[in-house]
Order: structure tokens, then sequence, then C-alpha cells
């Protein structure tokens, strides 16, 4: 299908819909049983399972509630349906949201702010505290309820490299020394125009670590940041000495487990997929990202889930029992060591679930200790746009269209352009 | 009314309705749209804005500019629309004859287009990969350079050209064998007894009697390339930089990325109108060519 007939259908379809009055109907029967709605992209591997086997648990534990999982195949596919549906009117209970998303949803007052349900939730404030600053929008109040939280890990191949570098230093001239006969040592997916992906992100991270920042205290960009265009430079120069590729579809992992590829840097969410694609080839190790100057940074990554407004109450409070139970630490436990996604609280990291898991992933709890300082800047009315401005530079420098500092000027000009 | 012809309504009715809730509506719509800062998530808070997502558009107000997108289609619909004719004309000529060996052939070259776009897609990632792909593979094999075929900008379109044609050719070519089945076969012994050779023969009489194929062709290809979006979403995502940020790709972006639905919808009604332009033309150029 076209994209101009998407948009049309999509208009067409809400105008039609919404005139037609099918959102807000009460779907609690005289019974009192209550049927919900989640709409969510836990598709692949291990967290579909995962999550329909704590949707039934949490259906014994309610029997007055349905939980009907509508499943997406992706984020992309997730966030286009989920605005078609809201656009016809026919908004899910609950769906998994990006925090970027989220401004534009919680502007338009389609979906509710969970403040009054948080200041009575039994697990709220075991929260990391990284977990509790990525539930809130610019506005203080908290939009979203935490689900798939993740953070950038480095995954290596230990044939090539024994220990995991320590600092983005090390891991430059560890990636130029293992960059031979075939094998690169890191490659990336940066994004572009319709989404930031992990290289690009891995830049800002980079740049955070030494002192820098994509985004002021007021979340203006500020891309032509000394350090972010140094962070840049820097993977420019490894792709010239040939110790960084870019390529799309997960080439970190494709590399890696081809064994043309010493690193991954990605998100924990990665971990089974990528034992997957290295199949006991070689031993994968896993820690903390590197530091850098000013030390460790890290990018609070995944999704939450939003409670939508054209819903009964009789739903709202039937879903917020649904969240409360995924993010009892019982439940979390088991999230985390069924997906390799992170704990939400110091809590589920005591359960004996996840005990289990750090037995065999040790470096998990490094990794979990970062939820306290790792952040994810405030999401903005520009946040997203910004962000795939950002990817289009480092896409340029990396693609030789122009040099970093030119590049990240351009995008610091365009997406200034963006903030209101 | 005729009795007879109100059974003929009758009939059409429901490809009418379909037609109009699916096609006619949605475009009134858009262009309704495409004078408001739409909200679609809550229409209560669009405002109308008259021209304004027009004029934004003349003034290259967005990144990549309206302009740069124009110029990147153009060289997309200029490339399937040369190329694909070209070469579904040359494989039509090539397995005109009803044997088994161009049965096969025909088969071959059509099942490319009954193929998911999404999922060949994802398959020709692979294919172009600069390390790993087969198509680097059989370049070195030949002493040839490694192109990093998505991640440089001189070649990611290039690739998606290939990708496209290799995906969309084997309709044009069923257009073109189509229509050799009506090329008038004496008229072509007349060619050869005067003594053409073959390329007179195609040139000056088959190629004559297929004009209104080819013109159909040109036609269906451009409006096809003019939307295409499902490869430059999957394969590129318009990148690198804006190197493949097409004006159907563009539509999309603003829409559902960045939440410029009226802009979106402005975008839209003027790939719309440069179809209808488009079609128009090629029409009153066939007619121009029959007189």
């Amino acid at each position: 299908m076209s994209a101009f007939r998407l948009v049309g259908l999509t208009v067409v379809a809400g105008l039609v819909l919404t005139a037609c009055g099918s959102g807000g109907e009460d779907a609690a029967s005289t019974d009192g049983k209550v049927e919900i709605t989640f709409m969510h992209a836990m598709s692949g591997g291990a967290h579909k399972p995962a999550l329909e086997a704590a949707t039934e648990r949490f259906e014994a534990a309610s029997p007055d509630i349905t939980v009907n999982l509508l499943e997406q195949p992706d984020y992309s596919t997730l966030n286009t349906k989920l605005q078609s549906q809201v656009a016809a009117g026919d908004s899910p209970t609950l769906s998994q949201v990006n925090p970027n998303w989220t401004v534009a949803l919680a502007d338009s007052e389609v979906i509710v702010p969970l403040d009054e349900r948080i200041a009575t939730s039994s697990t709220y404030e075991s929260f990391y505290q990284g977990i509790k600053d990525d539930m809130k929008l610019v506005d203080g109040k908290n939009w979203m309820w935490p689900f798939n939280k993740s953070m950038y890990v480095q995954y290596y191949n230990t044939d090539m490299v024994k220990d995991a570098p320590a600092t983005w230093d090390d891991l430059e001239s560890t990636l130029v020394d293992v960059s031979k006969d075939g094998v690169v040592g890191l490659s990336t997916d940066v994004g572009g125009a319709t989404g930031i992906a992990g290289g690009s992100e891995m830049v800002g991270i980079i740049a955070n670590s030494n002192g820098g920042s994509l985004f002021d205290a007021e979340g203006k960009p500020t891309f032509d940041d000394p350090k972010v265009v140094e962070a840049l430079n820097s993977f420019v120069e490894l792709q010239e000495k040939g110790a960084l590729a870019v390529g799309k579809n997960y080439p970190g992992q494709q590399a890696l487990g081809a064994e043309k590829g010493a690193f991954d840097l990605s998100t924990v969410a990665a971990l089974e997929y990528n034992l997957a694609a290295i199949d006991g080839k070689f031993e994968m190790g896993v820690a903390p990202l590197p530091e850098g100057t000013e030390g460790a940074s890290n990018l609070i990554s995944g999704t939450n889930i939003a409670m939508f407004a054209d819903t009964t109450e009789a739903e709202q409070d039937a879903a917020w029992q649904y969240l409360e139970f995924l993010a009892s630490p019982e439940e979390m436990a088991e999230w985390a060591s069924a997906t390799g996604y992170l704990p939400i609280s110091s809590e589920a990291t005591e359960q004996p679930a996840y005990q289990e898991f750090v037995k065999e992933n040790a470096w998990a709890t490094d990794v979990v200790a970062q939820l306290d300082t790792a952040t994810r800047p405030t999401p903005r009315e520009w946040t997203q746009d910004s962000l795939n401005i950002f990817a289009t530079a480092v896409s340029n420098a990396l693609s030789g269209s122009a040099n970093a500092a030119d590049a990240l000027a351009e995008a610091q000009k365009n997406a200034t352009a963006l903030v209101k | 009314m005729t009795r007879d012809s109100r059974w003929a309504y009758l009939f059409i009715a429901p490809a009418v309705a379909v037609f109009a809730v699916f096609t006619i509506l949605p475009s009134i719509a858009t262009f309704g749209i495409s004078l408001f800062d739409w909200n679609w998530l809550n229409m209560s808070r669009s405002e109308m804005v008259g021209a304004q997502n027009y004029l934004d558009m003349i003034k290259g107000a967005t990144t990549p500019s309206f302009w740069s997108t124009l110029a990147t289609t153009a060289v997309f619909v200029i490339s399937m629309v040369a190329g694909g004719t070209a070469l579904g004309l040359a494989i039509a000529m090539l397995l005109r004859k009803s044997n088994r060996i161009s049965m096969f052939g025909r088969s071959a070259v059509f099942l490319a287009f009954v193929t998911p776009q999404v999922a060949t897609s994802i398959a020709w990632i692979w294919m172009y990969n600069d390390r790993f792909g087969v198509l680097n593979a059989l370049l070195q094999s030949l002493n040839g350079p490694r192109i990093d075929w998505l991640g440089d900008p001189a070649f990611a379109m290039p690739a998606i050209v290939i990708y496209s044609l290799w995906h969309g050719t084997g309709f044009t070519m069923m257009i073109f064998i189509g229509g050799l089945t009506s090329v008038s076969k004496e008229l072509g012994e007349a060619a050869r007894v005067d003594g053409a050779n073959r390329w007179q023969e195609f040139w000056h009489v088959t190629l004559p009697e297929l004009r209104p194929f080819v013109i159909f062709a040109v036609v269906i290809a451009t409006i096809n390339a003019l939307q295409a979006f499902t490869q430059f979403f999957v394969m590129t995502s318009g990148g690198p930089g804006h190197s493949t940020s097409t004006l159907g790709l563009q539509v999309y972006q603003q829409a559902f990325v960045s939440h410029h639905a009226g802009y979106a919808a402005a975008l839209a009604v003027v790939l719309f109108a440069i179809t209808a332009v488009m079609a128009f033309a090629q029409q009153r150029f066939s007619r121009r060519l029959e007189q």
C-alpha cells in the first residue's frame, strides 16, 4: 500500500469510526467481568511466550479480567497501528509506547496520567531512579508505566578479546588491533531520517561519558557540542582504519555471529539473539559499556506502557491491576530472567528467578546498577525529529558526504529550527 | 434509464462502492486535511491553516526539502520508466515463443513480481551487504571493487533501482508478451522479404505495432515509481543522509514519524497531482503519435 493511500485511509477510517461512536463503550459486562486490550510488539524470541505466560498468571489470579494481547511485529508497525486505531476512535486499553511517541499522545489528551494511581502503588517506590525519571514527560506528570527496559552493553568474542575494554580509548585501540584478516572490530546501524539506531545513540553515549550532551537542560539540541563532534570523529577515524563498518538489519549481530566482528554494542535485549547467532562457535563475553573521562554513561532504552483515555473506568481499573501485576517483583523477575530485559526494581533482583539468571550472567548486576544513573532525554515535541536529524548527520559523516563537524553543524541548525 | 442500464449500474455498484470508500473518499479527505495543522489523534485540536502547508513545501521548509525529495523521486521515476520498459520489452522479445524454455523463463521472471516486497527487500539487504553479501562476493571473484551498496550515497539509489527492476520487470514483460501476440506476422514477413534485418524489423514494424502497450507500460511504471515506498522504507529508510528520501517516503515520515499530518497530506496531494499530470501528458503524447 502506498503511503498516500495509507494516510487517506487512516483519516477516513478515523472520521467514519469516530462518527459511529465505537469508543468509550463499557466493556464491563453485568456479571462484573472486564475485558481489556494490550497492544504490544513483543513478538520475537522469548518475549512472546514470556508475556503470554505472565498474562495467563494474571488472568488466573484475577478471574474477572480478560487481557487480549494485540501483537504487532515490530515497534514501527506498533506506532503506525496505534496512531491509526486512536484516530479511528478504537484505542486499546493499554499499549507499549516509546517515550518519544508519548508527547503527541499526551498533548492530544488520548492517554491518561497515572499519578493518582501511582500514589497508591505497591511497587512504584522500589523502582530505580532512572526508571522513575523515564515515566515522566516534561510537565512532570507520570504518563507511562515501565515495562521492557534495557540498556546498552558490549558483547564480544572472547577468542578475539580477552577482557572487555574498560574505557572508550581502550575500546578504540582494541577495535583497531582486532581488525585484520577479514574481521572488522565493530559493525553498527546508525539509523537515519525515519529513526535513530544504536550506532548514533552510541555517539551520544560516548559524548555524554566524556562530559558532552546531545541536549541541554531545556531539551534544546546541542549536536555541535565539541564532545559530540569528538565522539563522531572517533567513529569516522575507526571507519577509516577499517575497524568500524556501518550496515542495516543488526549488522553487529551478523558480524559477531559470523566471527567477522569482535564486538556488538547493543542493548541487553539482544542477548538471546546474539547467542543464537553465535550458536556455540565461541564463548560470548558481556560487559557494561566502557567509561569515558567523566565516568560511565548509558541510555535507558526499551518501552513503557500508556493507558488510553477512550476507555471506561472499569477497564482502566482492570488495566491498572494488570500493570501493577507485571511490575510486581515476582513477575518482573520472571520477565527479566526469561527475556534478558532489566528488572525495574531492586526487589525484583532479589527474587529467586532473577538470582538464578545472575548466576549464569554475572555481568547483569553491574548493568542493573546503572539503572539509577542512566538517562534518556526527557522527550519534547521536537526530540524525536531532532534525534532523526542527528542520525542523518552521523550517517552523512560515516558515508563521507560531510565531515563530522559540518554534518553536526547542519544537524544543529535543522534541529534548532524545530524547537518551539 | 433503460432496464438494461439499470442492471448494469447494479452490477458495477459494489466495485464503485469499494472504489469510493477506499480511493475517492480518502483522496477528498486528504485534500481537506492538507489545509489544516491536523491532529488526527484528537481532531478537535486541528487548526485551519489554509495554504500554509503548500507554502512551506514551496519554501523548502522541512528537512529534507520538498525540492530535494522531488529531485530524488524524479531520478527513481526516470530510471524505472526507462529501465523497466526497455528491460521488460527486451525480455519479452527473448521469451516471445511459446516453447517450454520460454514458458519457464516467463514464470521465473514473473515470479519476482508476486513476491512480497517487504520480504524480498530484506533478502536484498543481505545480498547487498558490503561484507557478506553475494553481490560483492561475485564482484570480488571477478577482481571487482567492494561496494557499500546501501551505505554509499552514490550507490544507494542505483541499488534500489536494481531491486525494483528485478521486482517489477515481470509485470512489464507480461504486458509486452500480450502485445507481441497481437503484432501482425505478415508485416514482419513482408519486411524481411524486402530485406529488413532483425533490428530493422523490430524498430520499424514490431515497435510501432506495440505502441499502445508501450504507452500503457510507461504510464503504469510512472505511477508505480511515483508511489514507491516499501523498498525505500525497508532497505534504506531514505538514507544514507537523504540520498533515497522520495516523496512517497516523506509522506509516511511526516505523517507517522513527525506527526505533521497536514503537511503529509499536502505532500500526498502534490504527489497525486504529479501522477495525474504525468499520466495525462503521456496519454496526450500517445494520441499525438497515433495521429
